[in-house]
């Protein structure tokens, strides 16, 4: 019934619509059908593509490498690489987009000739999994439009390159304070960069004038 | 305070305590000084099962003294089979070991060791840097400049040493103790 409703509804306000501008505004009204928006696949296949280029060719390891003396430091700017799903989360409301951002970020990774060749494409999308998961579990317990929400969420985007690329580096033999340190450091990186900063960003471009789909 | 800030507050508390205790703990375990990455790190130390320990610097492991490698080709492995070559110039370690006379009868393996607590996955044969003398160096070059960040020295095991091994494993970089087993 509601749905019968809804149609009807829609009818009426797209022809309304066509009757006054002669156009019908290219995904308007359509969150309520879950469906993307032009805006959802323009917003994460370009921030997406940006994200890739930024981790692929800016060393951000430089800056960790001049002054922390233990090996998997740079695992303090590790957050960098998921922050754009997260801008993107902010602006679309939609989980999904998430994906489509981390896929398109793999893809311009792999094809830049990451030295991890195809296997970037899976750990993007397991760590847009993973930050799917996290927005997931913290709207649930109330904390979805917090900072703390929001950091943590990116804490479990970012937590799971770091075990898995120390595990496919085989670097079993390392002592296990480096493997706990370097771990803490993935979560907390994510925490403070890809979910507060990716927070930031977002609102600042939201108050900038950037149009949200939600 | 409202109790919900308290928490937080209380959280990042203890995950700050319990990374300042690791790291001050790795430090120890690991022996390594935390503020190497401001001082002039070009010295090495041979040490473990030998006569006495040995401490040469970049002017020392780059002298005539020892058999010289000059832009050599190199071929790794990494832990996921992909392959690649750099050229590296450097001083052959077994030449090191040889002319410095520093092994006992006993000594059997060699291990590298970094400054940043990296080190090689497991102490390999002696006898393979023996008969690999121009593929197992000290390297201080790649493609004829400093190593710059990987450096001043590096270890560089070519994949023919150790085959169906990920040799990536063996460049330890910012090299600065080799221990001898």
């Amino acid at each position: 019934m509601k749905s019968e409703e809804f149609k009807k509804e829609k009818e009426v306000y797209v022809r309304e619509i066509e009757e006054v501008n002669g156009y019908k505004k290219t995904g308007f009204k359509k969150v309520r059908e879950n469906k993307l928006t032009t805006l959802d696949l323009l917003y994460s296949t370009i921030i997406g593509v940006m994200g890739g280029f930024i981790s692929s060719i800016i060393p951000f390891s430089l800056l960790i490498k001049v002054w922390y003396p233990l090996t998997g430091g740079t695992q303090l700017v590790s957050g960098h690489h998921v922050m754009w799903a997260v801008i993107v989360y902010g602006l679309t409301q939609k989980k999904r987009n998430i994906m489509i951002t981390m896929l398109s970020k793999g893809l311009i990774e792999f094809l830049l000739g990451d030295i991890w060749g195809i296997v970037i494409i899976f750990v993007n999308i397991m760590e847009g999994f993973c930050l799917v998961i996290g927005f997931f579990l913290i709207e649930r317990i109330g904390e979805g439009q917090t900072n703390l929400g929001w950091g943590i969420a990116g804490g479990f985007g970012n937590f799971f390159q770091a075990p898995f690329f120390w595990m496919v580096n085989q670097r079993w033999h390392l002592h296990w304070s480096l493997w706990a340190i370097a771990l803490m450091f993935a979560f907390i990186s994510g925490i403070l960069i890809t979910g507060i900063l990716g927070r930031t960003i977002k609102n600042a471009l939201i108050k900038a004038g950037v149009p949200t789909t939600f | 305070m409202e109790k919900r800030k308290f928490y937080i507050l209380v959280s990042i508390v203890l995950v700050g305590i319990s990374i300042f205790w690791l790291n001050i703990y790795a430090f120890i375990e690991l022996e390594i000084d935390p503020f190497w990455k401001f001082k002039n790190n070009d010295t090495l130390t041979i040490k473990g099962n030998v006569k006495t320990d040995l401490v040469l610097n970049l002017e020392d492991i780059k002298s005539d003294l020892y058999h010289q490698i000059e832009n050599q080709e190199f071929h790794f492995v990494n832990a996921i089979g992909r392959q690649f070559d750099n050229n590296y110039s450097g001083a052959s370690l077994w030449s090191i070991l040889i002319v410095e006379g520093i092994l006992n009868a006993d000594s059997s393996t060699f291990q590298f060791i970094g400054a940043d607590g990296f080190k090689s996955p497991y102490p390999i044969s002696l006898s393979l840097a023996e008969e690999n003398l121009d593929y197992v160096i000290i390297a201080y070059e790649c493609d004829n400049s400093p190593l710059f960040q990987d450096g001043p020295l590096m270890s560089i095991v070519d994949y023919s040493v150790i085959p169906n091994e990920a040799t990536t494993h063996w460049a330890v970089k910012n090299l600065v103790t080799i221990l001898i087993g």
